[in-house]
């Protein structure tokens, strides 16, 4: 069981650097948070595993994951996470560009916990980041771990 | 300080959707002509034959009322019947739809004469009376007695002439067509009667009035050679060819070897019973190459026919590929354009955050631009996604109600609608042929474009409908700034503005986009307008 005091871990799978950037710094002004950041979809599912450079990376609490990520496909990521028992109590946020409905459509039923566009605008996306920081850190009750 | 806006000037040729397609079964011009050619000279004719038939009775020349002393002679009041209903037959056949009403209560009169003097005739004829019918007309005594049509001549033009009062009413031309078929008939028994029958009988109808009314039965049917039975013969479709190349051989070739059939047997060359074996033979014989020849012809059209088809499949099916890449593309530029102006935007703006104390008010403008020129872009790009989707996304255009649609836009409008304090009113408005999601979008479009370029006055918007025979134009009138008719034409191209960023927001698509969907629909949009006077924008969607 996690306390208050431990920082949050957060898995940012994101292959645009700039997005990365920016994503980070939306969330520094969170409560404490650890951002692992990964580029790929390969990546993101070794470190998951905690395989090879990973081997004692943290069990992310929130994963942010972006969809259209080299060689492996976001969406096949976020498939692999909620098919695999012992990672898929990790609540996937989707953070994409993309506001295609098919898009939309294809996470939900792969299981994303939620979707969220993110908006052009610097402002708009630090009130979403805040926003869903509020909801996931201090409304939500996380699983633990293991 | 003008400023125009983005220079982007590009076109995105997108597909043309395919309108409706055309009917390929209408008859052709040519076609319709020859046949109307014939009616006017079946009238001519008539009126010609009647005519000599007249001077035949006034001056006695007996070849000008039967061409041989034996057979029965054409009666005076035949060839009266024969002249009125040929200069009847000759007007209609020239009309055009265009005849005054004079002239059709003329048509009428003659029409009407002809049937009434044919049926008293046949009246006279079947309850062995006399009426005086036959008395009527000076010079129509023959062997001391007046004159009086046969039978069959006076029911044959009684037909004619109810044909010719029946033929333009629409309710009654389908039993005008009959009526006609009906007095071709028995016009044409006579005649085989003739070409058979060498002796003549009492009551026989003459040989003069036989094909007068043949020629007028013909005429009637063709005087309107677009409509009812005629206008499957005359028609472009493989019925209407087949009609025109084998109704004449059906026609005339029974007759021809009927008629050889009966020469031969009265030469002798065989007796009747053998002759009859023989003129079966021919028939079969004549028929089955008839149909041979036309089935072929079917068949090379048909096969044409299904390769132009298919011809056409393959290309909707390519124009539909290629407005799913077109779709693709759209979407996926405008994707990839929007993450480096991400990169630009949030990178200007968390500047702006860690250094706010230490830059000075030059470089809080800098920053402004940079947040503002992409913002900006990434508003054109969402707007050219748009522009393009409007021919990647066509539905198809099916009968939608202009007041639920409006209703729509009035719901999607609310709150600039309650913040300006607007009024929207609108006539009733009809159900029209459109694609409902395009239709919302020229209705918002407008209707916004009415609340935002408002003046000192409350706004007021007032929806109009105005029914023409062929098309509805609607109508979306505003009391708001106006709009210079010198730049009526431009406000309709893509990104053009006529005010600035500072006056007014937008990017200057809306009117672009609504002149799009309109023209894809058949219709034209235009408007009127002076400055501070307000404008109307008008638009035309074709009636189905």
């Amino acid at each position: 069981m996690r306390t208050q005091q431990d920082p949050i871990e957060i898995l940012l799978v994101e292959d645009s650097p700039s997005d990365a950037f920016i994503t980070r710094e939306a969330l520094k002004e969170a409560p404490v948070v650890n951002v692992h950041l990964v580029q790929d979809g390969v990546e993101a599912m070794a470190f998951l595993r905690r395989e090879g450079d990973y081997e004692n990376a943290p069990r992310p609490d929130i994963i942010l994951l972006d969809l259209n990520t080299p060689r492996k496909d976001g969406r096949e990521v976020l498939s692999e996470i909620k098919t695999d028992h012992s990672l898929r109590s990790i609540p996937v946020i989707v953070l994409t560009s993309s506001s295609a409905e098919s898009d939309i459509h294809h996470a939900y039923s792969l299981q994303a916990n939620c979707y969220i566009t993110k908006p052009s605008d610097f402002t708009h996306f630090k009130e979403v980041i805040r926003s869903m920081e509020n909801f996931w850190f201090n409304c939500v009750t996380l699983p633990g771990h293991d | 300080m003008q400023h125009a806006g983005s220079r982007v000037r590009f076109r995105v040729t997108a597909s043309r959707k395919h309108k409706d397609p055309v009917r390929v079964e209408g008859p052709a011009p040519q076609t319709l002509d020859t046949f109307r050619r014939f009616s006017k000279w079946s009238a001519i004719i008539a009126i010609v034959v009647g005519y000599h038939v007249m001077l035949g009775w006034m001056f006695g020349i007996s070849v000008l009322k039967t061409p041989s002393p034996i057979y029965s002679t054409m009666k005076m009041n035949s060839a009266i019947c024969s002249v009125v209903a040929g200069v009847c037959l000759y007007l209609l056949a020239m009309d055009r739809g265009r005849l005054s009403r004079k002239w059709r209560a003329f048509i009428r009169i003659c029409a009407g004469l002809v049937a009434s003097l044919a049926l008293l005739t046949v009246i006279e004829r079947v309850l062995r009376m006399d009426i005086g019918v036959d008395h009527w007309f000076p010079f129509s005594m023959e062997n001391g007695a007046p004159a009086r049509m046969a039978l069959m001549s006076a029911l044959g033009f009684h037909l004619i002439g109810l044909a010719l009062l029946l033929l333009d009413n629409p309710r009654t031309a389908r039993i005008s067509e009959m009526l006609t078929l009906t007095s071709a008939a028995i016009s044409l028994l006579a005649i085989a009667g003739y070409v058979y029958q060498a002796e003549a009988f009492q009551g026989q109808m003459s040989l003069y009035a036989s094909v007068v009314i043949l020629l007028l039965s013909g005429g009637v049917l063709c005087a309107r050679p677009d409509r009812g039975l005629m206008a499957k013969i005359t028609s472009d479709s493989f019925g209407g060819i087949m009609a025109r190349r084998l109704l004449p051989a059906t026609l005339s070739i029974p007759l021809v070897l009927g008629w050889l059939q009966h020469f031969g047997h009265r030469a002798g060359l065989y007796q009747s019973e053998p002759g009859l074996a023989l003129l079966t033979v021919a028939n079969v014989t004549v028929f089955i190459s008839v149909v041979w020849w036309g089935v072929n012809s079917l068949h090379r059209m048909d096969t044409k026919r299904r390769q132009a088809e298919q011809e056409l499949q393959e290309t909707a099916a390519k124009l539909s590929r290629s407005n799913a890449d077109l779709e693709q593309f759209a979407y996926v530029a405008s994707h990839d354009l929007k993450e480096p102006l991400r990169a630009i935007s949030g990178s200007v703006q968390i500047l702006r955050e860690r250094y706010h104390g230490n830059l000075g008010p030059e470089a809080e403008e800098v920053i402004r631009h940079t947040v503002d020129g992409a913002l900006r872009m990434q508003t054109l790009i969402d707007d050219l996604l748009t522009y393009s989707r409007l021919a990647t996304r066509e539905a198809p255009l099916e009968p939608t109600d202009c007041s639920t649609v409006l209703e729509e836009v009035l719901a999607n409008l609310q709150s600039s609608i309650r913040e300006s304090k607007a009024v929207v009113t609108h006539d009733p408005l009809p159900t029209v042929k459109a694609d409902r999601i395009q239709l919302l979008q020229v209705f918002q479009n407008l209707i916004s474009n009415g609340i935002k370029y408002r003046s000192q006055r409350t706004p007021k918007i007032h929806v109009g409908i105005e029914d023409r025979k062929n098309e509805w134009t609607f109508s979306v009138r505003d009391n708001g700034i106006g709009i210079a008719p010198q730049y009526a034409d431009r406000i309709f191209r893509i990104f053009q503005r006529l005010h600035t960023r500072k006056e007014y927001s937008g990017t200057g698509i809306g009117l672009a986009v609504c002149k799009k969907i309109i023209e894809r629909h058949g219709g034209r949009i235009w408007l009127d307008s002076e400055p501070e006077e307000g404008s109307t924008f008008y638009f035309t969607l074709p009636k189905p």
